[in-house]
């Protein structure tokens, strides 16, 4: 073997292990068990995307500022032509958006458009918010999937028309997810759309007016044993915090922020589906989702190192 | 008994970390290599009971798959060249021998990717043509001329 093969097997070896590998992300249990089907991935999600139109009604929310959330708007031009860019926080656009390269699938009745979440850590929801032109104060936001993926690529399929504006957000923690355009063969589209039949959003019945988030004054806090602590974290009156979650974790995490709102580090116990789950606020991060009926949905996220060392500290503290 | 699931489970959490340092050799990005991991699992996660090999599957995966984001990202690299290249002058503190590493590396990554691939496989899988083919999808002979072309020109890198 010659010097520079040699040094090509040390170069290499030492570039494999440059890369800090932490174990593996879970798997995402759903998809795992989902049974085996072709684009197996892609056909659940979108009927799922679809749902955004007949969804739209039940799932209304608003839109938030809270700077956790990246916001990538997809705008049509004159051209009909989706922009992707970033609207929101632009802390995160440099590992997110390959600008310019969603697919843009003329489909038999409007548009169809892919996205991919990647989730390497946490589990990753997206939420779909979209706004029919005529209406942009009405916005209605649908969550995909049901269940946070923790690994693997959410990938969901949006019909839009000409002149909608659609919203696509995802929760992120520290850069581990990526956002990136999925590809799909003009066959694998074809077939898609004629499955789906899309409607244009800007047909959209969207029903009622959107609740803001972090409504604050709306609500009322019934289930929590620790009603003042709750009170400080949601609202000024209380609200009704009911935490959704799939979560296989012992304890689940609630990071809440307003920045009208004093907020402290706090846990309490709550029954999460039948689990005990542990709430957990932080002011220095948030992800807090209502919805104006039945009632708020906390967004949840599995705890990270820091949080179990924070909280062990809690707990011995107590 | 285990099922499927639990036997791709297994696999997965196997796998791994080899198949990210993989991704890592041939993309140069961890971030990236991660991503191309994660679908290379989920790709072959369908198909996992009846493969053979799923481990050579597996590669052959990532090997792929590490070649599109090649493609696609190119435009994108390119763009950020200036930072990587002020980030390698940054270590250029570093020891001597990692010095060359680095400028190894830069040479390697500025081959074609399929010459890249083959030298990637054969000096870091340690994989012999035959195997490097398959992963490949392409013949023996060809695996032989793409390496032979490869360390031609990394030589005249090394040279200069």
């Amino acid at each position: 073997m010659s010097d520079l093969e040699h040094e090509l097997r040390r170069a290499f070896r030492r570039r494999a292990h440059s890369a800090h590998i932490g174990p593996p992300p879970p798997l995402n249990r759903s998809e795992v068990n989902a049974p085996r089907r072709r684009r197996s991935r892609l056909l659940p999600i979108f009927a799922g995307g679809f749902a955004l139109s007949s969804l739209a009604g039940a799932f209304l929310a608003g839109r938030t500022t809270a700077p956790q959330y990246s916001d990538v708007a997809i705008a049509g031009d004159s051209t009909g032509l989706p922009q992707f860019r970033i609207v929101g926080d632009d802390r995160f656009e440099p590992v997110s958006v390959e600008a310019g390269t969603v697919r843009n699938l003329r489909a038999a009745d409007g548009y169809l458009q892919s996205f991919g979440a990647q989730a390497t850590a946490n589990p990753v929801s997206l939420f779909i918010t979209s706004r029919p032109s005529n209406r942009p104060d009405l916005w209605s936001t649908v969550r995909l999937p049901e269940t946070p993926v923790v690994v693997g690529k959410v990938t969901f399929w949006v019909s839009r028309g000409p002149g909608a504006t659609l919203l696509v957000r995802w929760t992120i923690d520290a850069n581990q997810y990526r956002a990136q355009s999925v590809g799909l063969s003009q066959d694998e589209a074809i077939e898609l759309a004629s499955q789906a039949k899309p409607r244009p959003v800007g047909g959209l019945d969207i029903g009622t007016p959107t609740a803001p988030l972090f409504p604050g004054a709306e609500g009322r806090l019934t289930s929590s044993t620790h009603q003042q602590r709750v009170t400080e974290l949601g609202s000024a009156t209380g609200v009704t915090l009911r935490v959704r979650t799939a979560s296989d974790f012992d304890w689940i995490v609630l990071v809440v922020e307003r920045a009208s709102v004093t907020t402290r580090f706090s846990f309490e116990r709550l029954i999460v589906d039948g689990k005990t789950g542990l709430l957990f606020a932080n002011e220095t991060q948030a992800t807090l989702v209502w919805r104006p009926a039945p009632g708020i949905v906390a967004e949840l996220r599995a705890p990270t190192a820091a949080d179990v060392s924070t909280v062990a500290a809690l707990l011995r503290s107590n | 008994m285990m099922t499927a699931t639990m036997l791709f489970v297994d696999f997965y959490r196997s796998h791994w970390a080899a198949t990210v340092r993989l991704a890592h050799v041939l993309t140069g990005d961890q971030s990236i290599a991660e991503d191309v991991a994660q679908e290379g699992f989920l790709r072959l996660h369908p198909n996992f009971d009846r493969i053979e090999n799923p481990g050579g599957y597996l590669r052959s995966i990532i090997v792929n798959l590490s070649n599109e984001y090649h493609r696609r990202r190119a435009r994108d690299r390119r763009r950020t060249t200036r930072i990587s290249q002020e980030g390698d002058r940054a270590r250029l503190v570093a020891r001597p021998e990692d010095v060359a590493d680095d400028e190894l590396l830069s040479a390697v990554d500025q081959l074609p990717y399929r010459q890249k691939a083959v030298l990637v496989l054969r000096y870091y899988e340690g994989l012999s043509e035959q195997e490097i083919a398959k992963a490949m999808g392409v013949r023996s002979g060809t695996v032989k001329s793409l390496a032979s072309r490869g360390l031609k020109r990394l030589s005249k890198e090394v040279e200069r």
